[in-house]
Order: structure tokens, then C-alpha cells, then sequence
């Protein structure tokens, strides 16, 4: 990181090498749509690149660059918005990891589900339950509140659990038996 | 009830952490394609080694003149939502992107972000901090923005400076291993803790003053020559790093002006070699400034 900060391109390729996969992978189920996550994965690594050298505490590398590829995120989802009313649905190559049709139903109506959150309320929902990053992390990361990350956690959560408790859930599981 | 939320959860966890075999190679090449053509915003303070430093003041010779200016909004409020700091907004009435500096007529103020990168016209810039509409008027040809955090003079690397992120506190001892003062919001015990960086002497302050029709702090310090520090010095840090010195003897003015409940942090470092009229050109741009 200290020979990147000092403008090697090199060095830098190895350490963007290292963050890249998990930076798509944050940012795409933030943004919910691979080629926004390209971009503002993209845009977030040339910005750590950019400002790197302005970086005083490597220590704090990881909350930083975080808080760069938030950055992105919200503007590719500022772009979203305005380009396309229609995200399209997120590929899952994978079944899930407890398998069935069940899931199938699950996926689509959390899929719709989060898609209804905003950026704000997604990105504290990914920080946190999928990179483990704890709330007191996640406000810092965001630059609120820890009471706000906590109220947009809950908020999230029940939205996503709402979905799941959907009345036509059931019945949808049941015409796919 | 628990049992189905807590399942609920379970479902909706799993859903997030569900493998979608992300493949970063391409977005990978292109952001180093683009960083192959992209410049780093240079550090502030120069590697200390005496070569870099006769090269430095050799860039500070050439460009004749150098003034750096420090803007950090504290807000005692809430912090801006990331994606209001920092990155250059658009206007028509900046100046070109490129090329040297130019004569134009005043533009009509508008709230920015902060003036685009390029040579800046003379008249009144306008900007944004921490929520905070702020424009300062220039009244001499050759600022330049470096359409982020910072203005320079002569399109040096040294000007004024809008922190992209609020100073939290002042270094006690701002050498390696560095020893942070304690945080404040308090315009009084931010100047006060200034005064006693080591590396640095008191030349005047805290006194005070107004600026843009509010009460100030202004604090002026000189950076030693022979500082204590080996390769870098701090001096005051916020939650992901620290501002320091361009360069050793530089002297520093600092305005810590109250508005509205929150905190406009300014500061200026002035080159030893650096022409007397400058000082006095660097205070009328912040007796210039207005607040909206």
C-alpha cells in the first residue's frame, strides 16, 4: 500500500487485485444490477488509486475504501434511477445453499423486496449482514448516526421478512410442489 | 413468533450470502486502464529527503509565489451523507478546465460542490461543505482548483484547500508515533490546542476576528525548519487522516469561524520564500468570504 501511495501503478494493481472480487460482489447486491456494480466498482478503485496518497493511517484502509465504493454506489444508483426505471434481476448462477423450489419463490419476492428499499436502507442491510461489518463499523463507514444505521437495519429486515410473510407466498410455494 | 422471524431471517441471510460467482476481471482491467492515465491528488507534505526538497522549492521558485489555504467544515451537526462529499460540481460559470489563467468577468455566484477543476476566473466562486454555502471572491488572476478540496496559486500544488473531511482534533504530538488530542466541536479549544503542536512556534493568536460576519478564532503558527519528525508531521486529523505541512518553515494561518451552530475551518500556509504581498492577498480572499 506505502509503494501505491507513492504512485506505483504496479503496486497498486496488486492491492486493487485483492479487493476488486469482494467490491463487486458489495456492490452488486447493493445496487442489484452487475453492470452498475461494474461501474461503481470501477469508479471506486480509481478513486482509492486517486487519492490514495491523501490516506494517512493505512490502518484505516479498509473503513476508507469502503466508504469510497458507498460512494459509487450511491452515485451508480443516482444514475439507475434516472436511466433505468427497470433494474433488471439479479443472476444467480447458484441454487442457494438449502436447495428447492421454495427458494425459487423466496428469491423472487426478496428480490422484489429489497429492490423497494433504498440505496441507504441496502447498503447498511449488505454491510452488515452480509460483510459483517458490525453498525458501529457501518455508521462509521456511512458517516450517520449509529442510531440511524440501526433504525435502516430494522427498517430493511422487516421489509425483508415482510416479503416472506406474504400471503401469496404459500400458495406460490404450493403450485411449484 | 420468535421461531418464525428468527427463520424469517435465517431465509433472507442466507438469500443475501448466496453465491453469484462475481467475476472481477474485467471491471479489474478497466479501472487499471483508467488508472494508467489517471493522476494521483499529490500528499501535502513532501518526502523530507533534501533532494525532494530543493526540487520542491525549485517548483515554489519557478511558480514564485505559493499560499496555501485550508477549508474544513466541522459541522456539529449530523455529518454530510457521503455522497455529498468531496468531487467537483458543474457550472457555467467556471472557468475553462485547462490552461493557464484568465481574465474574465465576474460570474454570478452559485452554490457548487466546489469549483470545477481549471484556472478560476476572478470574481466570486461559491461552494458547498458539510451543508454549509460558502463563496469566496478573487480578485487577482492565477487561482487555480483542483476541483475537490483545494485552490492553488499559479497552478502550484499549494493553495487554498477545502477539507474533504472535518478535523475532529488537533495532534499533541504530531510526530510518529502520533499521540491525538482530544476531539472537540469548540472553536476555543480547537485554537488553543493549536498553539502547542510540537514542530511549530506561535507567531500570533488566538485572536478574535470575523469572517464572513461571524465570530473566528485566528490562529498563526510557523512550521520548524528543524522539525522533530522524521519524514512526516501532523497536524490536525479527522476520522481518516491527518492534514500536514507542505513543507518545513512554512508559516500557517488558521480561521475557525462559527456558523450557524457549526464549524468552517480555514487554513493557509504561506512559503518562507513566498512574496510579502501574498499574505495580504490570501486574507482579502477570506475577508471576502459570505456565507449563505
Amino acid at each position: 500500500m506505502i509503494r501505491a501511495q507513492r504512485g506505483d501503478r504496479a503496486a497498486f494493481g496488486l492491492l486493487a487485485a485483492e479487493i476488486a472480487t469482494r467490491f463487486l460482489a458489495v456492490s452488486r447486491r447493493i445496487l442489484r444490477d452487475i453492470d452498475l456494480a461494474e461501474d461503481a466498482t470501477q469508479q471506486a478503485l480509481v478513486a482509492i488509486w486517486r487519492d490514495l496518497p491523501q490516506l494517512r493511517d493505512p490502518a484505516r484502509f479498509d473503513a476508507w475504501s469502503y466508504r469510497l465504493l458507498v460512494r459509487a454506489c450511491y452515485a451508480e444508483g443516482r444514475r439507475s434511477r434516472t436511466w433505468t426505471p427497470n433494474l433488471r434481476v439479479l443472476a444467480v448462477d447458484e441454487p442457494s445453499v438449502s436447495g428447492g423450489l421454495d427458494d425459487i419463490v423466496y428469491r423472487d419476492q426478496l428480490e422484489t423486496a429489497i429492490r423497494r428499499l433504498s440505496v441507504d436502507h441496502r447498503t447498511v442491510l449488505v454491510l452488515h449482514h452480509y460483510e459483517d461489518l458490525t453498525l458501529e463499523r457501518v455508521a462509521q463507514i456511512l458517516g450517520i448516526p449509529l442510531g440511524t444505521a440501526q433504525s435502516r437495519l430494522h427498517y430493511a429486515m422487516r421489509a425483508m421478512r415482510a416479503a416472506l410473510d406474504a400471503d401469496d407466498r404459500p400458495a406460490a410455494a404450493e403450485a411449484l410442489r | 413468533m420468535t421461531t418464525e422471524r428468527d427463520r424469517s431471517t435465517r431465509i433472507v441471510l442466507s438469500w443475501l450470502h448466496e453465491d453469484a460467482h462475481e467475476n472481477a476481471e474485467r471491471v479489474l482491467l478497466r479501472a487499471l486502464d483508467e488508472v494508467d492515465t489517471t493522476p494521483q491528488r499529490r500528499s501535502w507534505w513532501p518526502a523530507r529527503r533534501y533532494s525532494d526538497m530543493q526540487t520542491y522549492a525549485k517548483v515554489a521558485l519557478a511558480a514564485a509565489v505559493a499560499v496555501a489555504v485550508v477549508v474544513a467544515a466541522i459541522s456539529l451537526m449530523p455529518r454530510a451523507p457521503v455522497d455529498e462529499l468531496g468531487g467537483p460540481g458543474t457550472s457555467a460559470t467556471s472557468a475553462p478546465p485547462t490552461g493557464g489563467p484568465t481574465v474574465l468577468p465576474s460570474p454570478s455566484p452559485v452554490v457548487l460542490a466546489f469549483p470545477p477543476p481549471g484556472s478560476l476566473a476572478i470574481g466570486r466562486h461559491s461552494m458547498t461543505r458539510s451543508g454549509i454555502h460558502m463563496s469566496i471572491d478573487l480578485a487577482t488572476e492565477g487561482w487555480g482548483s483542483d476541483g475537490s478540496f483545494k485552490i492553488v496559486k499559479n497552478l502550484t500544488d499549494a493553495g487554498f484547500i477545502f477539507w474533504v473531511e472535518a478535523p475532529d482534533g488537533v495532534y499533541e504530538n504530531g510526530c510518529p508515533p502520533v499521540v491525538k488530542g482530544p476531539e472537540s466541536e469548540d472553536a476555543a479549544v480547537l485554537a488553543a490546542a493549536i498553539t502547542g503542536i510540537p514542530g511549530t512556534s506561535l507567531v500570533s493568536g488566538p485572536t478574535d476576528v470575523t469572517v464572513g460576519g461571524h465570530p473566528a478564532k485566528e490562529v498563526v503558527i510557523s512550521i520548524a525548519e528543524d522539525s522533530p519528525c522524521v519524514g512526516v508531521m501532523y497536524l490536525w486529523y479527522d476520522e481518516f487522516g491527518g492534514r500536514w505541512p507542505d513543507s518545513l518553515g512554512d508559516t500557517m494561518i488558521v480561521w475557525i469561524v462559527e456558523v450557524d451552530g457549526a464549524l468552517v475551518w480555514i487554513d493557509a500556509a504561506l512559503r518562507k520564500d513566498s512574496v510579502a504581498s501574498l499574505e495580504q492577498e490570501m486574507r482579502d480572499i477570506v475577508a471576502s468570504i459570505e456565507f449563505e
